[in-house]
């Protein structure tokens, strides 16, 4: 490229340029921004609030299911108890038969593969709702001569004490005789 | 990043961050609009990328307050966002009928001394001669076509400094130079 075109060239340039750069927008584009960023306010803040709703929901939803999980655990063993019973139950004649050790490896066996996937979880929470009892075993209520008994104790407690004392000494006397007569049953074979 | 220009100042009221927007959406719209024309070289585009900056600027509305030079901040995601949008868009070549029109029209133009005006495919052909340099030269030449930026001004948008900017723009003019001047004398030998 000679000096002269290398001019020409650079002054077409600098003209070319200068036209290339004509960029105008269409008149209120100002307006124009400034409306759709308020279109997109809005939908901006809507979205934060469902954002924090769905996370909200998803907290609680975890914590329930955790919960659940966590409460269910325990009670699972004693659910498994139960469904145990009518198994062994049902293989007692076979039992009698076989060694402990074999026994015991089969009913393990049967724990495992008689364990059922979805129903034991609701008889697990119905054990989980039932009272802890504070004494194992639980007591049986009383029978009519040990409700009178306490009542005569409750209302003349001296007489019940004598009572109580008179009847340990003669239970005394009787050990003591059976004793002796063993004893002497014993010499007597002796000497036979 | 664009956040490194950001002082660490006080968080301003909510109210503040709207006339602070709209200020900056009344000051620096046409800026930004040219910016994005730079690098898209169509209208339409030009103005969506515009209205996404600006969104853009509305998601950091709070960091707004404390930018040390609000319009190279809105320069550099302009830019950026720009960019983005053009890598989304299937690259233009022109025809050979194209070309040899623009050139006709380009030694017609050195030939006369009359006023130049770019024509169609006058325009197209330097738009492919600028997209065929290379990234620093055709990016430096494509932010010089704004007017509302200084060569520092480039220099914080393209993260360099101002002396490499202007050797850039004097590289790539010659190289601009030498395509033209090569595509003249093809299609003279031709003629």
């Amino acid at each position: 490229m000679n000096p002269r075109d290398n001019d020409r060239l650079d002054q077409w340039l600098d003209s070319a340029l200068q036209q290339y750069r004509s960029a105008e927008p269409r008149a209120g584009l100002e307006g124009r921004i400034l409306a759709n960023m308020a279109a997109e306010k809005q939908p901006f803040a809507l979205r934060l609030r469902w954002g924090f709703a769905v996370a909200t929901a998803a907290v609680i939803c975890g914590t329930v299911v955790f919960w659940f999980e966590t409460s269910s655990h325990v009670p699972h063993t004693n659910k498994a108890v139960a469904v145990q019973a009518p198994i062994e139950h049902r293989n007692t004649s076979h039992l009698s038969q076989q060694t402990p050790e074999h026994v015991a490896g089969k009913l393990r066996m049967k724990n495992v593969t008689a364990r059922p996937r979805s129903a034991p979880k609701i008889k697990a929470v119905d054990l989980a709702s039932e009272p802890r009892l504070e004494q194992f075993p639980s007591p049986s209520p009383l029978s009519e001569e040990e409700k009178l008994l306490k009542k005569f104790v409750r209302n003349s407690p001296q007489e019940a004490v004598l009572v109580a004392q008179a009847q340990a000494e003669r239970q005394k006397e009787l050990d003591r005789l059976m004793a002796d007569r063993a004893s002497k049953s014993e010499s007597d074979q002796q000497e036979r | 990043m664009a956040e490194a220009v950001i002082s660490n100042g006080a968080i301003p009221l909510a109210d503040a961050h709207e006339d602070t927007l709209e200020a900056a959406v009344r000051e620096h719209a046409r800026l930004v609009y040219r910016i994005a024309y730079s690098v898209l070289r169509n209208h339409h585009d030009a103005e969506d990328t515009t209205q996404e900056t600006f969104v853009r600027v509305l998601q950091y509305r709070r960091k707004l307050e404390g930018v040390q030079d609000p319009k190279t901040w809105l320069a550099r995601i302009a830019w950026r966002v720009a960019i983005e949008r053009s890598k989304r868009r299937p690259e233009i070549s022109l025809g050979e009928s194209e070309i040899g029109k623009a050139v006709g029209e380009l030694r017609s133009q050195l030939a006369s001394a009359e006023e130049r005006t770019l024509g169609r495919e006058m325009t197209e052909l330097l738009e492919s001669l600028i997209a065929a340099l290379p990234g620093t030269l055709r990016d430096a030449i494509r932010l010089s076509s704004v007017e509302e930026l200084s060569p520092d001004e480039i220099a914080q948008v393209l993260e360099t400094s101002e002396s490499s900017v202007r050797s850039r723009l004097f590289r790539a003019r010659q190289v601009l130079k030498q395509k033209l001047a090569k595509l003249e004398g093809r299609y003279e030998s031709q003629g």
